[in-house]
């Protein structure tokens, strides 16, 4: 049991908190960026002169793992853990675990559900390439949630002590 | 604003009317239309005909010409990055038949084309006659021998589930004497040779079927499997030699692309001009029909048309008229007419949304990438290339927006003090020794509130204004109470809150809280009041009117939308940071001025590429959603006016 809380302590919390924003955003994004890259080769086949557009749509399901990755590394800085051991308290570790949810869950789903309305999208960039900011606009608003989670999540690690 | 549109009514003689069309085509001012809607139509419609252009020939050449381009293009001079079309003049592309010379090369490239084509269905034979021989390479009896005075030869393909021996014991057990040999064997079949008497023969042929064997006959071809193959081989070569010839003698018509691409231009203005002649009412001397000119451009109709016997006259557009839509503004507000056009054009008797939503696109765009340097990356960038770059009127307009929000991020990077994130501090720490800072007004990490209170307010100015335009759009139209009613007490509810919230919270006055308090108030009072006018039974009245402070929610949410300005600012400066602090880790040595100039080179640009993409697509979400949604009426047709359209060479004398 000792053995056990010489393990599960802040310092563990913490780092459980930086993987979790980075895994599940980055799952999400992952997942999202992959299915926009499934549908865009077969437009690119017929019509290679499109790739730049359909890069554009490829790119708006990319920023989940990016936020999830910006939280993660504020965490590591405010906190110390770039530059080597840390000792954080279980109280601390705890504040930290919980700042890191919000863009670790919120990322997830949304990166995926981005990138199936910008794989959707793939589709008006094939048959109207001129209207290829209709299919950038839905699909900035499934990004809106991301956003709004990374904003808390943000605020919550820029105020770690 | 939306440029003001008059009718012209044109009626002149028929001889001339190819002539006056060239001429409105240079003047590059009328879009002409249907002249079935013209007033008066159905008075004249029985004396007169509606000309019928054929434009189908041409068509059909066009495509050919379009083919030709596309084959001849990997052949021809490339066109770099700067370089602008050819120019021409309007005379060179008006009403020239497809050039002699131009269609001679199509014709040839044609021929090429269908030669080529030729050639490798030929090749795809050969190789499929490849194939077939190769199970029998090893087989070195001629393929033309089927049996001797006395036998008979068989070649058959057998399931390789039927073993030999099995075969062995059929033909002992029927007694036919035959022989076999197994010459090859793939994955499937095995490829073998029977031999038998010939009185044998058909009953050996018909044990074989019955094993599942197909027999094989190679008839026409002489000499052994190898030596049918070598020699298809060879013929292969030949073929893809004279590929090549035919390749070559492509290439050589290469030199003469832009002899083509001119003959499709021009191919393009006749059509264009053929369409446009479907819009004249004829008689056997005269013809009528009519347009839309925008109105400031009338007098270049009235010179265009000077030298001709015509009568033509204007007429403003009636309030039940849809005419097309030409978008007016100035300079600053002219490159972000794309972000609208985007999303839709303006109904034609509405109002144009660009000079008002122009500046928030300036102020947001640079709040939300907010980093000097990559501001100054854009908008040199942008200006550079919007002067530079021959895109089209397009692609100008969307570099040079770019360049202003470059601009603006310049000056929101330097208020929190971001120049490529915190290269500045870092690389003086890092590499000298000595951090020096960079002088800011706020720093977006240590203290962020204020950025968001601030990402709040343009919001709340933004909504403010969007709603502003509603109630302006309903005054023009003489709807002054309903503005009142609905965007009057709206205003007083919103004001109020913030002076309250302001009185209460910021400055401490009691005086000035009870003000809003009581704006609020009346203004919450007044929408319960109003809001359900148009319900006839006073309980539904009522209960409309309070339902309608519901609507509270969708501005609060309208608000906290605009949150985003200030959490994509955050991400673009800590991702920023983040480059520069993997770029010097390895530290002060010369590594590390190596891995710090990659990593600052690919890390900023990722970046700025991947950031710059958000906030051009988060701002243009703020103003459909958030400001258009507020009094945007969509739906104009664009104004098309007839001119040489080219898409090859630029025209240099059409007027705009």
């Amino acid at each position: 049991m000792k053995e056990f809380f010489e393990v599960f302590n802040g310092n563990f919390l913490a780092y459980l908190g930086v993987a979790f924003a980075v895994i599940f955003s980055g799952i999400g994004s992952a997942k999202g960026v992959g299915l926009v890259g499934e549908a865009m080769s077969g437009v690119t086949v017929e019509d290679p002169g499109k790739f730049g557009q359909l890069l554009l749509l490829q790119a708006l399901p990319a920023t989940q793992g990016i936020y999830g990755f910006v939280v993660g590394f504020m965490v590591m800085v405010t906190t110390g853990m770039l530059g080597g051991t840390v000792n954080l308290s279980m109280a601390t570790g705890a504040y930290i675990f919980a700042s890191c949810c919000p863009i670790a869950f919120v990322g997830m789903v949304s990166g995926i559900h981005q990138g199936r309305v910008s794989a959707a999208g793939v589709n008006i960039v094939a048959k109207r390439p001129e209207e290829v900011s209709k299919a950038m606009v839905p699909a900035a608003m499934v990004e809106t949630y991301a956003i709004l989670a990374l904003l808390i999540s943000l605020l919550l690690v820029l105020n770690i002590h | 604003m939306i440029e003001k549109m008059e009718r012209v009514f044109l009626c002149g003689l028929a001889k001339d009317s190819e002539e006056i069309i060239s001429r409105l085509m240079k003047a590059g001012c009328v879009q002409l239309s249907d002249p079935a809607a013209m007033s008066g139509y159905e008075e004249i419609k029985d004396q007169v005909e509606l000309r019928a252009a054929d434009v189908y020939e041409k068509e059909q050449t066009l495509s050919r010409l379009g083919q030709c381009v596309k084959s001849l293009a990997p052949y021809g001079k490339k066109k770099g990055l700067l370089d602008k079309r050819r120019e021409v003049g309007f005379g060179e592309v008006l009403r020239q038949e497809a050039p002699k010379d131009a269609l001679e090369i199509c014709r040839k490239v044609e021929e090429l084309q269908k030669e080529t084509g030729a050639c490798k269905s030929r090749i795809s034979q050969e190789e499929f006659l490849q194939a077939s021989l190769a199970p029998w390479r090893e087989l070195d009896l001629p393929l033309e021998v089927t049996g001797t005075e006395s036998s008979r030869v068989l070649l058959a393909a057998v399931p390789v589930t039927v073993t030999v021996e099995e075969l062995e014991r059929q033909q002992q057990e029927q007694q036919l004497g035959a022989y076999y040999s197994v010459v090859s064997e793939d994955k499937d079949q095995r490829y073998i040779v029977a031999v038998a008497h010939k009185d044998n023969a058909a009953a050996l042929g018909e044990l074989l079927r019955q094993a599942g064997a197909t027999s094989i006959a190679f008839d026409g071809l002489s000499g052994t499997a190898s030596e049918n193959i070598a020699a298809s081989k060879e013929r292969v070569k030949a073929e893809e030699a004279s590929i090549q010839a035919l390749k070559d003698q492509l290439s050589a018509c290469g030199e003469r692309l832009p002899e083509v691409q001119l003959a499709w231009d021009s191919t393009q203005v006749s059509i264009d001009c053929g369409k446009a002649e479907q819009n004249l009412l004829q008689t056997q001397e005269t013809f009528v029909t009519q347009g839309w000119v925008p109105q400031r451009q009338k007098g270049k109709v009235e010179k265009a048309l000077s030298g001709y016997t015509c009568y033509f006259q204007f007429q403003e557009a009636g309030p039940d008229e849809d005419p097309p839509v030409l978008l007016k503004n100035n300079k600053f507000v002219e490159p972000f007419e794309a972000v609208t056009e985007m999303y839709a054009l303006p109904a034609p008797h509405s109002l144009d949304p660009n000079p008002f939503m122009a500046p928030f696109f300036f102020v947001f765009f640079g709040m939300m990438l907010s980093d000097a340097g990559y501001g100054l990356v854009l908008a040199i960038l942008g200006l550079w290339g919007a002067k530079n770059l021959d895109m089209g009127p397009g692609g100008k307009k969307l570099l040079k927006m770019l360049g202003y929000c470059g601009i603006s991020t310049v000056f929101w990077g330097a208020l929190y003090g971001s120049w490529f994130g915190d290269t500045i501090p870092k690389v003086t720490e890092v590499f000298f020794g000595n951090r020096v800072q960079v002088p800011m007004l706020l720093d977006p990490l240590t203290n962020p509130m204020p950025i968001l209170i601030m990402a709040f307010v343009v919001g709340y100015i933004h909504i403010l204004v969007g709603l502003g335009l509603k109630a302006y759009l309903m005054i023009r139209r003489g709807h002054s109470i309903d503005a009142l009613f609905d965007v009057g007490f709206w205003y007083f509810v919103l004001v109020g809150l913030v002076i309250f919230a302001g009185g209460q919270m910021v400055i401490g006055s009691a005086v000035m809280a009870s003000i809003g308090k009581w704006l609020a108030i009346a203004g919450a009072v007044g929408l319960v009041l109003t809001q359900g006018r148009d319900k006839k039974n006073p309980i539904m009245k009522l209960a409309n009117g309070v339902l309608s402070l519901y609507d509270i929610t969708g501005y609060f949410s309208d608000l906290l939308s605009y949150s985003r300005i200030m959490a994509l600012g955050l991400a673009t400066g800590v991702i920023a940071q983040v480059v520069n602090t993997m770029g010097t880790l390895p530290g002060a040595n010369i590594i590390g001025v190596v891995v710090f100039v990659a990593v600052f080179l690919l890390g900023h640009v990722l970046n700025l590429a991947i950031n710059a993409l958000g906030s051009y697509v988060h701002t243009s979400r703020l103003q459909y959603v958030e400001f258009f949604g507020k009094f945007f009426e969509g739906g104009g047709q664009p104004f098309r006016p007839l001119k040489a359209a080219t898409k090859y060479v630029s025209v240099i004398d059409q007027e705009e």
